[in-house]
């Protein structure tokens, strides 16, 4: 697959709130864009589990913590965390800082390949059942 | 023995371990039993209570037949005749006298220094003292650079003084720190907001009557409301003098711990061994051990000096030295590191690939390893490439796996790892708590504790953490611990927190959970930094599975309008709602709203926030009582109404929902609320810790009372309280059961009336500081607090 890839200006980094996610929409495609102090990452704004808005999450150093059930996805390679050894994987996208202004790297070809539900995690399993979770009371009823 | 503090306790414990035929009499001056000096620094800081820092109670000296006599001060020693005289005028006699005096405060010649206002810190009375002084914003100016002025100078800035270290050399710590580790420790002082003065010699006392200020030599002068003492200490060497013995600096001893009098001996800071005076615990513990076995007829051991380590014991700020400290042109190398931006200095001193010294500013984690390196004068050769940075692996039992059995785990009580295992596996320790009786490791500074907690961990065919739990890998302390920091610190934010006491980082368990604390413990007058909330907290909505958001207004006790209702209707058509659900709780939830509508969503309904989506104040529950029903006894709605009002916009550690019935028929279910009021005729029952969600539990019996304003300012000094003691995520339910509903009356309804003022008052204070939440519409937290930013549009536009 032949990607030309461009950057495009999304925000002004002001606007991301330290230590906080926003969501930038460009075309049909929703991006988690994070404000780690002098330093910003992008994935997308998919949970591999359930689609949570990553963007929602709590930041804890270099990975976000998905607000519906707790997956934990590390923001520099997009790899899950927390339920372990769990192959799923959300993309990734460059960043760059230009002038107070958020460039983002996209690929020209229009939109990404649905996050993939890895084999063993089939739907109606819950990781809440799994361990690796610290508090079940972080769901919110 | 004459003296009753560490070291001469010390040594009378381990006199015990020979099984002596003594019979025993203890002279103290001070009128509290033996307590460990050194966190009296930790007592100033309020980390401690006086209680806290208790080494041998009363029942220990009973229980060894000890002849205790506080507040006695002995005055003569008649070493012919073989007594002691007492500033009472008793004459006691002895067989063998042990002078353990101690040392005293060191006070510079300044003009005028018996002034009002100016202290010293040595003792018990005199931190009661300065705690009794200290106010917010008093000027305090601590005269001395030294371990023990700056741990008082941090103390006091506890207490809230605006503090200024004044110190003779022109590097702080200068008998532990070349002047790059002093330059490093000053510079984290001044952060701290602690000014450090060097190089400047105090001449004199300001002030008519009470302290105004301190003058420096060559004319300069600051102003000052109170002045600390902290030069330095000499050996009390008095005694030692009137019984004849040979005195240099201190009361000269050999190597088996004898003077030069067959039947007086001495320990502590007021000997000189080898020439040198110590005025650190663990030498003194070593001397205990050495005089214990000559004393009991066992004369034998011989005591050799210490190696000296020294840590100072200021929260965050971490310095560690031993052995030589200058640089010497004697063949030693050096080994260094510094880096400013993270204010980490490190500096080894090698001689022939040995260790001869240690200096370590903002990073002591290594210094057990150094210290071993230095007892044991390893050879250093093969690790060169490793010596500034230690191997730091994940595996928490290496640390301990890599250590020797005579290494030294606790320095302060002289505790190698041997004889901690040796316990462990004789009494089947299994708790730090059991440790510590038994082998006395980490009751000294306590900062081998990780190290002993790691060793027993490793070892005890039990382990049992001890119950207060830590909140979270990122803050390693319990909740309880947590709060008395914060406070006694005087943290504001999240990050503070973390960056101080945690790993810098924090997590989603922690990040809420120290927002809770902040907000409580200031009463809403906290740094909020809404990156530490949950998303709920952010936007003021309930996540729903889909990343849309539920929206419930506030319906106090369930009562509304035909107007609100209009309004939410118009509403729910209006950004298309997909559901309109009566809750379980008598108010309405408007399910499906995108984050972006939501600031106009409130701003249509035009109701407040029910607080629905939060860990607080959810709602009131109520009944028609007396306005319409036939069987209400009391106006069951009216009051729910009033309840609600009273405490909504409140954050709680867990979501809090309240119930109010006009009779015992309970139609609002408030016997299964957090709080509840159930109307009798002419009284109220107040009762708490009800549950009826994943648990169902019967709330109990707070109190019955008369009135109606009774019965709401019980509910508001029960919920204060649980604010204040329960664990974040920790419902009333779980609270009233792990605290007993005996303790829980004890300390809200049955309290002191200046206790539940108190309560009254906090609550009072965080109600000031909260507000309706969703009035955050009209001032954005950040321009893109509900924003699904759209590049080329809005924002950048």
């Amino acid at each position: 697959m032949s990607s030309r890839t461009e950057w495009i200006q999304v925000a002004y980094c002001d606007d991301i709130p330290l230590r906080e996610g926003r969501e930038v929409v460009i075309g049909n495609r929703s991006i988690a864009v994070f404000n780690l102090g002098g330093k910003f990452l992008a994935v997308d704004n998919r949970c591999p589990h359930r689609g949570g808005p990553l963007a929602d999450g709590i930041a804890t150093g270099e990975s976000v913590v998905c607000p519906l059930h707790g997956w934990k996805i590390d923001l520099q390679n997009g790899s899950v965390q927390r339920p372990a050894e769990m192959p799923a994987c959300i993309k990734t996208f460059a960043t760059r800082v230009e002038a107070g202004t958020l460039l983002l790297e996209i690929s020209k070809l229009s939109s990404c390949p649905p996050a993939k539900v890895p084999a063993t995690w089939s739907e109606g399993d819950s990781p809440e059942e799994s361990k690796e979770r610290p508090h079940e009371d972080l769901r919110f009823s | 023995m004459v003296g009753n503090g560490m070291a001469g306790v010390a040594c009378v414990e381990q006199i015990l371990r020979h099984a002596p035929k003594f019979q025993i009499t203890i002279f103290g001056d001070e009128t509290h039993v033996n307590y460990n000096r050194i966190l009296l620094s930790s007592v100033l800081a309020g980390e401690k209570s006086a209680d806290d820092i208790v080494l041998n109670g009363l029942e220990w000296y009973e229980k060894n037949n000890i002849d205790l006599r506080l507040g006695l001060r002995i005055v003569d020693v008649d070493p012919v005749a073989k007594i002691v005289t007492g500033d009472d005028g008793s004459i006691t006699a002895f067989d063998k006298l042990l002078l353990a005096t101690g040392s005293m405060p060191l006070i510079p010649s300044i003009e005028d220094v018996r002034k009002d206002g100016v202290f010293v810190f040595r003792n018990l009375d005199d931190t009661r003292q300065l705690l009794e002084r200290a106010r917010g914003g008093l000027k305090a100016v601590v005269i001395g650079g030294g371990l023990l002025g700056l741990e008082a100078a941090r103390g006091l800035q506890i207490q809230g003084c605006d503090v200024t270290v004044v110190h003779l050399m022109e590097t702080l710590m200068e008998r532990q720190l070349d002047p790059t580790g002093g330059g490093y420790l000053a510079t984290k002082m001044n952060q701290m907001g602690i000014t450090v003065l060097l190089g400047l010699s105090t001449t004199k006392v300001l002030g008519n009557g009470h302290v105004s200020g301190v003058e420096f030599k060559g004319g300069g002068s600051i102003a000052a409301d109170l002045v600390v003492i902290a030069a330095g200490i000499r050996p009390n060497v008095t005694l030692g003098e009137k019984a004849g013995l040979e005195i240099k600096r201190g009361i000269v001893v050999n190597d088996y711990m004898e003077t030069s009098n067959p039947d007086i001996f001495a320990v502590g800071e007021c000997v000189q061994h080898r020439g040198v005076c110590y005025g650190l615990v663990a030498p003194l513990i070593d001397q205990g051990k050495i005089l214990a076995a000559t004393i009991t007829g066992n004369k034998g051991p011989i005591y050799e000096g210490t190696v000296l380590g020294t840590k100072l014991k200021i929260m965050g700020v971490d310095v560690f030295s031993a052995g030589e400290i200058t640089d010497k042109v004697d063949g030693s190398e050096v080994i260094r590191y510094e880096d400013p931006s993270l204010g980490i200095y490190k500096k080894l001193t090698l001689k022939n690939n040995r260790l001869s010294g240690v200096i370590l500013v903002g990073d002591t984690s290594d210094s057990h390893n150094y210290m071993d390196w230095l007892r044991s004068q390893k050879d250093l050769s093969a690790m060169r490439r490793q010596l500034l940075f230690p191997d730091g692996s994940g595996d928490p039992g290496l640390d301990v796996a890599q250590m020797s059995d005579n290494v030294t785990v606790c320095g302060c009580m002289g505790v190698s790892k041997g004889m901690i295992i040796q316990a462990i596996h004789e009494k089947g320790l299994c708790t730090m708590g059991q440790l510590k009786e038994h082998t006395r490791a980490s009751t000294g500074c306590g900062s081998c504790t990780g190290l002993c907690q790691s060793l027993l961990k490793a070892v005890a065919r039990d382990f049992q953490e001890e119950t207060k739990q830590t909140m979270c890998k990122c803050v390693p302390f319990s909740e309880d611990n947590l709060r008395e920091i914060l406070r006694s610190q005087r943290l504001k934010s999240v990050q503070e927190v973390l960056d101080i006491y945690g790993n810098g980082v924090g997590c989603e368990v922690c990040k809420p959970a120290l927002s809770y604390m902040l907000d409580m413990l200031w009463c809403g007058d906290h740094d909020e930094d809404r990156s530490a909330r949950f998303i709920n907290d952010r936007v003021h909505a309930n996540i729903q599975k889909d990343g849309t958001f539920s929206v419930v207004p506030r319906i106090r006790g369930g009562v509304t309008s035909p107007d609100e209702l209009r309004r939410i209707a118009d509403v729910a058509d209006k950004y298309k709602v997909r559901m309109v659900k009566i809750t379980g709780s008598q108010r309405i939830d408007l399910l499906g709203v995108k984050k972006a509508d939501l600031p106009k969503v409130w701003a249509d309904l035009g109701m407040p926030s029910g607080q629905a989506y939060t860990k607080g104040i959810r709602m009131v529950k109520t009944c028609v009582g007396t306005e319409f029903c036939r069987f209400g006894v009391q106006d069951s709605t009216s009051t729910g109404i009033e309840l609600e009002r009273r405490l909504e916009n409140l954050f709680t550690p867990h979501k809090l929902k309240m119930g109010v019935v006009g009779c015992p028929r309970n139609c609002a279910e408030a016997t299964v609320k957090d709080i509840g009021l159930v109307g009798q005729e002419g009284s109220w029952q107040v009762v708490v810790g009800g549950a009826a969600g994943k648990n169902v539990r019967k709330a109990d019996l707070l109190i019955t009372v008369e009135t109606t304003e009774q019965a709401l300012d019980a509910a508001s000094l029960f919920l204060q309280y649980y604010r204040e003691n329960a664990n974040y995520l920790e419902r009333t339910y779980d609270f009233v059961e792990r605290w007993g509903i005996e303790k829980v009356r004890k300390e809200t309804i049955y309290a002191p009336e200046a206790a539940k003022e108190a309560l009254r008052e906090r609550l009072r204070r965080s109600k000031e500081h909260s507000s309706d939440a969703w009035l955050e519409r009209d001032t954005l937290r950040t321009a893109t607090q509900f924003v699904q930013i759209t590049p080329g549009q809005e924002v950048l536009a």
